[in-house]
């Protein structure tokens, strides 16, 4: 990361010196994978307890007391080894950040290594205080790379991956130049966000210029209403 | 066709290969052969240019972010350092961790004179104000003191030592763990629990003192002790250098002076992990038995220290290069 830092993005330096950029996690994503994980935690102990329990009475009394102890450790293990393991064996990822998308990267945009996983996970507990991560959240809010305590220690940053939209990818026809194209996804991607009367008068500024440019390619449907003609197209062309 | 189109028919099959390579690859790249790897690289390379120039050609479409994604995951993947886990962790053990407790050397000395500081204090505080005890422990264990009985008689007899082991070690490894990760505070929590330990140390110190049971004490804490709280020391040392990383960069950027600070002081701290597990097992089978005479409890716990100081101060003969 040798540029000056952009707000909201990670930069790395890659093969042929070409920057990739790649946009930050947000604190409240973070927030929601951390949840997630918090979950998964919590059922693994649940599990842990009810085999233990069931295997108790079963159990002779010296294997007992080795249960119990080995409980223990697990328990401890768990609290403290969960997220580097996840780290480890996801590739910068655990269940939550899987969910959401996002992956803890090394300072060079290189998959996270078994010190700096350990060093950010284990600062947890200085990103935690006073409690529920008042100095991890502010530590997000300031740092430039939206990095809590123990991303700063570990030099690692969180990044959002981009995934395909939902209703997967549409196959552009190829009489369309990049800057159609740009236009058409940016319709695609924002058309549910906007409000009805910006969106209907968008759609008919876009049905125009479709009228008047590749009149080939809409063929049947010119008639009605724009919207519901621009939506038909759409998903004609969606693979 | 459009200058675009061309450009996304052009590029799809290699693409599209890479995108193979990487789904193959992410199983682990040994199960890649050679040539599969050199293919790899190559079109991870090609991908990097062929982001670098849509992100400024085509901005927008759609072709960017899929290839924003390949060049990462290729970057991830090949520019990651892989070495077997355990050859990594054995030559910590044997040479990374020595040279860490070595250049701690001020940092050791500092958190030693707090942690011993604080014991005398407490011990002082306590002998002329015995009510200050009250801060660390409860009634009860106060009560029995009084009476003549030490919490460490009812702990062997009631619980079985693989339990008191693995509670004992795991308690300690957190107690060590929060001290260091409190230093990321501008050390300020680690002072804290180096001053607390000790200032309740010292106090149990005059506790026992002032009833008479300092040689029960002793005869509890004779074997696991001297390490133990050295270790916590050790945990200290660790959080100091952390907070000094943060606080006092020198004339390096600060982002740059903590990292290394966190990296050296989490090397210092989990050097000290599998001690403390030892220590566990020490505390959980030796310690409580009452019936062991202290002067044997004793001599364990000088060969503990003292193998760990030996292993720890043993100069590391580094020919050229340093290792970490």
């Amino acid at each position: 990361m040798s540029q000056a830092p952009r707000d909201g993005v990670g930069q790395f330096q890659g093969a042929l010196d070409v920057t990739l950029d790649l946009p930050l996690a947000s604190v409240g994503t973070r927030a929601m994978a951390h949840l997630i994980d918090l979950a998964v935690v919590f059922l693994i102990q649940i599990l842990l307890a009810a085999a233990f329990t069931l295997a108790m009475p079963v159990l002779g009394d010296d294997v007992r007391n080795i249960a119990i102890a080995a409980v223990i450790t697990l328990y401890f293990l768990i609290f403290w080894g969960f997220f580097v393991a996840c780290e480890l064996l996801m590739q910068g990822q655990s269940p939550g950040k899987r969910v959401l998308g996002l992956r803890v990267v090394g300072r060079d945009g290189a998959a996270v290594d078994p010190v700096a996983s350990m060093i950010r996970n284990l600062l947890r507990y200085a990103d935690f205080l006073p409690g529920f991560y008042g100095v991890g959240v502010v530590a997000m809010l300031a740092s430039a790379r939206s990095q809590r305590v123990g991303d700063l220690a570990a030099g690692t940053v969180v990044v959002r991956e981009e995934r395909a939209p939902a209703g997967g990818r549409v196959r552009w026809p190829e009489v369309f130049g990049a800057k159609d194209v740009a236009l058409l996804e940016a319709w695609v991607s924002r058309a549910p966000h906007l409000q009805p009367e910006k969106r209907a008068s968008l759609a008919d500024g876009l049905v125009t210029w479709l009228k008047k440019d590749h009149p080939a390619l809409l063929g049947d449907i010119t008639q009605g209403d724009a919207e519901d003609a621009l939506d038909a197209l759409i998903e004609r062309w969606r693979e | 066709m459009s200058d675009y189109a061309g450009f996304a028919a052009r590029g799809e099959p290699e693409w599209a290969a890479l995108e193979g390579s990487l789904q193959r690859a992410r199983e682990g790249l040994t199960s890649l052969d050679l040539d599969e790897v050199e293919r790899l690289a190559a079109l991870h390379r090609r991908a990097m240019s062929d982001f670098a120039y849509a992100r400024s050609h085509y901005p927008g479409t759609p072709v960017v972010p899929r290839l924003r994604q390949l060049a990462f995951d290729g970057h991830r993947l090949l520019a990651a350092r892989r070495e077997p886990a355990l050859k990594r962790m054995l030559r910590f053990f044997l040479v990374g961790y020595r040279e860490c407790f070595q250049s701690a050397r001020r940092h050791l000395l500092i958190a030693l004179a707090v942690f011993v500081g604080a014991t005398a204090l407490g011990f002082v505080v306590a002998t002329m104000q015995p009510s200050f005890i009250n801060i660390f422990f409860g009634p009860d264990a106060i009560d029995g003191i009084r009476r003549g009985e030490i919490w460490t008689d009812s702990v062997g007899s009631v619980v079985p030592p693989a339990v008191l082991s693995s509670s004992i070690f795991t308690n300690n490894i957190t107690v060590a763990l929060v001290t260091w990760a409190g230093g990321a505070l501008a050390g300020a929590f680690t002072l804290f629990a180096l001053l607390q330990n000790g200032a309740m140390f010292g106090s149990v110190l005059a506790a026992c003192w002032q009833y008479e049971m300092l040689d029960r004490l002793f005869a509890f804490i004779a074997a696991h002790g001297p390490l133990e709280l050295f270790l916590i020391v050790v945990a200290g040392a660790a959080g100091l250098m952390l907070g000094e990383g943060a606080v006092a960069p020198g004339n390096r950027p600060r982002a740059e002076s903590f990292a290394d600070a966190a990296r050296s002081s989490a090397l210092l701290m989990v050097g000290t992990v599998p001690w403390f597990v030892l220590l566990g097992l020490v505390e959980g089978n030796i310690s409580p038995v009452m019936t062991l005479p202290t002067s044997l409890k004793a001599a364990v716990g000088a060969i503990l220290i003292g193998v760990f100081l030996a292993y720890a101060l043993f100069p590391v003969s580094t020919p050229g290069k340093t290792t970490k």
